[in-house]
């Protein structure tokens, strides 16, 4: 037996006790689950990143950790949800008052539009890994902000073992994330991982609806050790005028997988995707991106700059379709990668594919080392070898990180890469010796 | 007699492909000297500049360099800076993702450190920053700009003289800094090189234009063909060579 194996699903789904209205669409996924199996590398989507360690990874529920602790100092006036092994442990406003017109519930106490909302934009992209989070999903967490208002999200994920690790296998944490933003509201969603050692599968799924002129935006920072599994899926529907900005730092991990969809269904939605993918040691760090232009009068632009060190393996797949309806509309995508080892790998592959015939595409992928030039100017005006690539190997990152939303979130996100890059620089200069 | 800031004795240097640029090339530099070097294209002017920074692909062959008394070839390229040699250059490098704050901070520590001195205060990094922007006229928003990105010909130049006076090289070497300059900056970019100007500190001038002597008034003025330096005078060489051009010597080498 396997641990992804359907008969294992099985047994977890067993243990599943959610909202009654929420089982049939469980069953659904569990059944959809059966039907396509784990994929494997023999699927376009996967063919780069293999989940075979998790067919041998032996998975269990968390023991969740009701005191879960809270990290987020600074950030300002924000809504502030604590989630452990996947799940919600608690959420209040910090910094401030609490903002009328924003809600949080979970499946039981999920209102008719929010049961309704559940699983729409994802299914319009159904796949194995969906199926499985959607059957799996012990709990949902549904957010809806009214029209007309502002507020900041902070969603810490934790991985708290309430007794310490056993040897009965390690937790699965699925998280499943349902956002709804009114009319004109405006949502500024940082996600990030609290630093913990526990090895963890996690399946994470949000999906969210961009009402007319609504705007989200989705700041996500991800730090894994090289015991830790995340499969994540971002799912956002854009109404006309909706904006949709997302900035994706995810770093390490043993499977570190990242699907991004973005549909633009209104007139004069607009979408960035910027971010970095930070791969060192044995980590695989993947993002698929596919960005689907349905109707015309849209704009998306992508940077995902990909930095890959020692036996890191980095995927970024970005896909553009532009529908038959989809005129005057343009796009432009842009992965820019730095080697900084012989046995570090990227696989890069931007796929257009365009049924109009008015709209504008541009699209670059570069795979390249250190600029020589810049190394050399900087150590002629005194600044040391070690230093020079250090500070060189950082600007790499640094030059993306002008997108992200907000200098304190830069900051901070600045300081996670920063350090992680320190490191890599610090372990080649020891080999080096 | 102290020992001079730059001596260069009989230096020969190649290039790439072993095309031999620099062909017993003699020059010393004392301290509170201004040298200007002209000479047409193809002279080796900034092959000079290169070779003494330590660039990778310009090697010397033969002949010595000593910067205060010390073998420059005997030091890395972040040793000689730290040893006071600055070459502002012909054409400064964009780098992307470092703020030009944060760069001349790293250079201005690396300087410190290396001569055992503890960093220098944020408070005051930042007012020397000031006060040297003041005085090239850059504007604020210079300090937090990526080095050089998006800087216009002028701006890089003013960029390398700001370094230069933050960093306060003894021996400078300001490779065609005039280069691609109008009027105004040409006369901002020679205020701040002139800032330097002491007893303690030496500097080369390398230029094609004697507009530049202008503003910045060299000690001696030598004419750098096929490698050599073939004539040395004073400044009115340079008045001489802006109205006969290099022919006269080309013709000789």
């Amino acid at each position: 037996m396997t641990s992804f194996d359907t008969d294992h699903v099985q047994s977890l789904a067993a243990d599943v006790d959610t909202a009654a209205w929420l089982k049939p669409a469980q069953e659904a996924a569990l059944a959809a689950f059966a039907d396509l199996e784990l994929p494997h590398t023999k699927l376009e989507a996967w063919r780069k990143t293999s989940l075979r360690p998790l067919t041998t990874t032996k998975v269990r529920w968390p023991r969740r950790d009701a005191s879960a602790p809270a990290v987020a100092k600074e950030l300002g006036h924000h809504l502030r949800l604590i989630v452990d092994g996947g799940q919600v442990m608690h959420h209040e406003f910090v910094g401030g008052d609490v903002v009328d017109g924003v809600t949080v519930r979970n499946a039981a106490d999920a209102s008719a539009d929010e049961q309704a909302a559940f699983g729409k934009v994802v299914a319009r992209r159904g796949n194995a890994m969906n199926a499985l989070n959607t059957s799996l999903a012990s709990e949902v967490c549904f957010i809806s902000v009214d029209d007309d208002v502002n507020v900041r999200i902070v969603v810490q994920h934790v991985h708290e073992e309430a007794g310490g690790d056993g040897d009965e296998g390690i937790p699965l944490a699925v998280h499943r994330l349902v956002l709804a933003v009114g009319e004109n509201a405006n949502v500024d969603l940082i996600e990030e991982d609290v630093d913990d050692a526990h090895p963890f599968v996690a399946s994470r799924l949000f999906e969210a609806q961009l009402q007319k002129g609504a705007q989200l935006t989705h700041s996500l920072e991800c730090e894994l050790k090289d015991n830790q599994d995340v499969l994540r899926e971002i799912h956002v529907a854009l109404d006309e005028s909706a904006q949709f900005h997302s900035f994706a730092l995810p770093i390490g991990g043993r499977i570190h997988r990242t699907d991004l969809n973005v549909h633009l269904d209104g007139h004069h939605a607009e979408t960035t995707s910027y971010g970095a993918i930070v791969a060192d040691q044995k980590n695989l760090v993947d993002i698929h991106s596919l960005i689907h232009h349905h109707v015309g009068l849209c704009t998306s632009q992508q940077e995902i700059r990909g930095i890959l060190a020692e036996e890191g393996h980095g995927v970024f797949n970005g896909h553009v379709i532009f529908e038959k309806d989809a005129q005057k509309s343009d796009t432009a995508q842009k992965n820019p990668n730095l080697l900084l080892s012989r046995d570090a790998i990227i696989d890069t592959q931007p796929v257009l594919e365009i049924y109009a015939d008015d709209v504008t595409a541009s699209h670059g992928s570069t795979v390249g080392q250190l600029d020589a030039d810049a190394y050399f100017y900087l150590r002629s005006r005194g600044i040391d070898e070690d230093e020079a690539y250090r500070m060189l190997v950082r600007a790499f990152v640094h030059d993306v990180m002008h997108q992200t939303r907000g200098d304190d979130v830069h900051d901070r996100f600045a300081a996670v890469v920063d350090a992680r890059l320190d490191a890599i620089v610090a372990r080649s200069e020891e080999t080096e010796g | 007699m102290s020992t001079p800031l730059l001596e260069i004795k009989d230096l020969h240097a190649v290039v790439g492909d072993n095309k031999e640029i620099l062909k017993g090339l003699n020059l010393t530099v004392n301290r509170g000297e201004v040298h200007a070097i002209m000479g047409p294209n193809g002279a080796g002017k900034s092959t000079l500049g290169n070779v003494l920074s330590g660039r990778e692909g310009y090697e010397r062959t033969s002949g010595t360099v000593l910067l205060d008394g010390k073998d420059v070839f005997e030091m890395d390229i972040d040793e000689r800076a730290n040893e006071g040699l600055f070459l502002a250059f012909q054409y400064p490098v964009e780098i992307p993702g470092v703020g030009n704050h944060y760069f001349l901070k790293a250079a201005l520590n690396a300087k410190r450190k290396y001569h055992g001195e503890d960093e220098l205060a944020a408070g005051a990094f930042l007012k020397l920053m000031k006060e040297k922007m003041a005085l090239l006229e850059m504007d604020a928003r210079y300090k937090s700009r990526d080095v050089n990105v998006g800087f216009s010909g002028g701006e890089k130049k003013r960029n390398e003289i700001l370094q230069m006076t933050m960093l306060n090289p003894k021996m400078a070497l300001l490779d065609e800094t005039d280069s691609g300059l109008d009027i105004d900056a040409l006369r901002i970019v020679s205020k701040g090189v002139n800032s330097m100007r002491d007893k303690d500190h030496g500097m080369i001038v390398v230029t094609h234009y004697q507009r530049l002597l202008d503003h910045i008034q060299p000690d001696f003025v030598h004419v750098l063909v096929d490698g050599k330096i073939v004539k040395s005078g004073d400044k009115s060489l340079a008045l001489e060579l802006e109205e006969k051009g290099y022919a006269e010597y080309e013709a000789a080498a």
